[in-house]
């Protein structure tokens, strides 16, 4: 997918765990797990509203569109 | 959810008394050939044998290939059911099975019309395809619907394969 979730770089920069992240936002480290590793296929705004809001930063940030070879 | 379970329950009693007819009519037929015409004259299908031909020998066993399959298909719906009731749905298994079942139910259906075509052929001397629809759930085109629609519905439930593991992807 196109789409890479720089999550972990997010994280690295507030520095913050995983798991304290998941806490605040209400999800399982387990779909956390999904999203930093670029399994998920959809995310939810609410997701993305509750990670913006806790790390302090924009959609932008997190997701990145990187053009790949056909 | 106690429609599964009445479906199991038919299912069973259908392949119990379908598995007792047909390896029945396999034993009859085997001590048929090998004792010559003294179990003679039989009946298949309402036509009346009364000598062994290498062409009524091809049909009953081509009859017999049916009734395998047919028992072969209740067997796999059977397998089906048991997989349903276990809770998990839109599987490769059940994609895969109702694509079977349907498959196998067109087949059964074309090679029993093709069969029935060749008895008139051998024990009526008459040539004749029958494309009307009769008022009963047994008719031919039914058949072969019900038979697209299992395929049919496996395909919806690769759909629903892909939604559901999307569903779960979703965060």
């Amino acid at each position: 997918m196109a789409i890479y979730v720089n999550l972990d770089l997010m994280l690295e920069k507030r520095q913050m765990k995983s798991n304290e992240l998941a806490e605040k936002i209400g999800i399982t480290t387990a779909n956390l797990s999904i999203l930093k590793t670029g399994k998920a296929k959809a995310v939810r705004f609410s997701t993305l509203e509750a990670i913006c809001r806790e790390l302090d930063c924009q959609p932008g940030d997190i997701l990145e569109y990187r053009e790949e070879d056909l | 959810m106690k429609q599964p379970v009445l479906l199991k329950t038919i299912l069973d009693i259908c392949f119990i008394l379908l598995a007792l007819t047909f390896f029945s009519a396999v034993i009859i037929f085997i001590i048929t050939i090998s004792h010559g015409e003294s179990f003679y004259p039989i009946t298949v299908n309402g036509n009346i044998l009364t000598e062994i031909t290498p062409s009524t020998v091809i049909l009953i066993s081509a009859e017999l290939v049916i009734g395998g399959l047919i028992l072969y298909t209740v067997y796999i719906m059977r397998k089906l059911i048991r997989n349903f009731l276990k809770g998990k749905l839109y599987t490769s298994f059940q994609i895969a099975t109702l694509n079977l079942v349907g498959k196998l139910i067109i087949t059964i259906t074309l090679a029993k019309g093709f069969i029935e075509f060749l008895e008139k052929i051998l024990f009526e001397s008459k040539v004749g395809v029958d494309l009307g629809m009769e008022l009963s759930f047994g008719s031919f085109w039914f058949i072969l619907a019900i038979g697209l629609f299992f395929i049919y519905l496996s395909k919806i439930f690769q759909n629903a394969k892909v939604l559901k593991e999307e569903n779960e992807l979703t965060v």
